[in-house]
């Protein structure tokens, strides 16, 4: 009480100090992705080649790429540089489960696919650099297919992640088959 | 008796010395104060927003909440600085509801020494997990190498109703291992949820204690 009584005499420097709290809450939420580099894209961004999908192992414990990574699902993951142009995704969605998803090194998710419930996708996607970056026509082009989907990437750099639920670990050779299959690779102009 | 002009002039300079220092203390003590109170809350409030959330963030029904916005694009800065901060990669909530418990129906933490009952609807997605981890999003280790049941390998009811066990020991049906783990973060992925990802709330299993060591 006796406490509460002076800090009540000091209200000016209370006031002022809950106004400083603010500013620092604000200044603390915005600092936390920069003070925790151990975010998804950076670890990964350290250990995936470019351009092209890995297929991650099986999740067990003590050995887990991610955290909370769902252990009864396969993961293939693409890192991406647009940089040198757009870069050509092509996936199948095999069954319910399935999904593709393209994130910024921030971790947002800028488009994101599931898997039909009544028919296998076969997904063709035209990653493109976001701004001015691009502008020309590419050689490539006619090789791509009509149904191809466009999405402009946010962020030069980022993750093409297939995620591919499990039905049983018998499963996971014939779906690592169904994911070598994806491919990742960049537009040539 | 009178005192000498020296002994005036040094009483007079003990009063001047006392009053800087108590000028020197106060402002110490409101300089003190005044950072305590900024960084002690300030610190401590986004810490603590990042954790729990809030109703602009999260989402909540019984012990279960979601961040609504996880894994899209234009993430708020609290889901941001939780991404960060957790290190995973959470499906976007436009296709996917994540829903995580960290407490059973009465509001106490999870806890690998204690036994969890997990009974629930039928649940409508396209596909669902319940997996369970460690306070750190790790796998727990054990013999079964057990860490989740699917909507494909769940064993249900003829009406897709179903319970979930999580308990040290083995136990018949669906049994999740959780021994020596500690704290429990229990996650529910649905992909696809029917009516929507929001009204996925209404399909979530309640999670009772059964007993504990």
């Amino acid at each position: 009480m006796k406490f509460l009584l002076k800090l009540l005499a000091k209200w000016p420097v209370v006031i002022g100090a809950l106004v400083a709290a603010g500013i620092v809450h604000i200044c603390t939420v915005f600092a936390m992705p920069q003070i925790y580099r151990t975010d998804a894209v950076s670890r990964l961004q350290r250990t995936l080649p470019l351009n092209a999908f890995v297929i991650l192992p099986p999740a067990k414990s003590r050995a887990q790429v991610l955290p909370y990574q769902l252990p009864d699902a396969r993961y293939a993951i693409c890192r991406f540089d647009l940089r040198d142009g757009p870069l050509v995704v092509k996936a199948v969605l095999a069954e319910p489960g399935w999904t593709l998803s393209a994130y910024t090194p921030g971790g947002e998710s800028f488009y994101a696919m599931p898997a039909s419930e009544s028919r296998r996708i076969n997904l063709s996607l035209l990653v493109l650099p976001g701004g001015e970056r691009f502008l020309g026509p590419m050689n490539d082009a006619r090789s791509l297919d009509q149904d191809t989907s466009q999405v402009t990437a946010p962020s030069r750099t980022g993750l093409i992640v297939i995620q591919a639920p499990m039905k049983g670990r018998t499963y996971s050779t014939e779906i690592e088959q169904a994911l070598s299959q994806a491919s990742c690779r960049k537009l040539s102009f | 008796m009178a005192l000498s002009g020296s002994s005036v002039s040094l009483n007079f300079q003990l009063v001047r010395i006392r009053r800087v220092l108590l000028n020197w203390l106060t402002i110490s003590t409101n300089a003190i104060l005044f950072a305590a109170i900024a960084l002690v809350i300030g610190i401590g409030s986004a810490f603590w927003v990042v954790e729990r959330g809030t109703r602009l963030t999260t989402q909540r029904s019984g012990p279960w909440e979601m961040w609504m916005r996880a894994g899209q694009r234009d993430l708020d800065p609290y889901t941001r600085a939780r991404q960060a901060r957790l290190g995973n990669l959470p499906i976007s909530a436009q296709i996917a509801a994540t829903w995580e418990a960290r407490f059973d129906v009465e509001g106490r933490r999870l806890h690998s020494s204690c036994e969890y009952l997990l009974e629930s609807e039928p649940i409508e997605a396209t596909w669902f997990s319940i997996a369970v981890y460690d306070a750190n999003g790790l796998l727990i280790p054990n013999s079964a190498d057990r860490h989740s049941f699917t909507s494909q390998t769940m064993a249900a009811n003829p009406d897709g109703s179903f319970f979930v066990v999580l308990a040290r020991e083995a136990q018949p049906g669906n049994w999740l291992p959780v021994g020596g783990a500690g704290r429990l973060s229990l996650v529910l992925t649905m992909i696809e949820p029917k009516p929507s990802v929001a009204e996925s709330a209404l399909q979530l299993p309640s999670i009772r204690r059964m007993s504990c060591r």
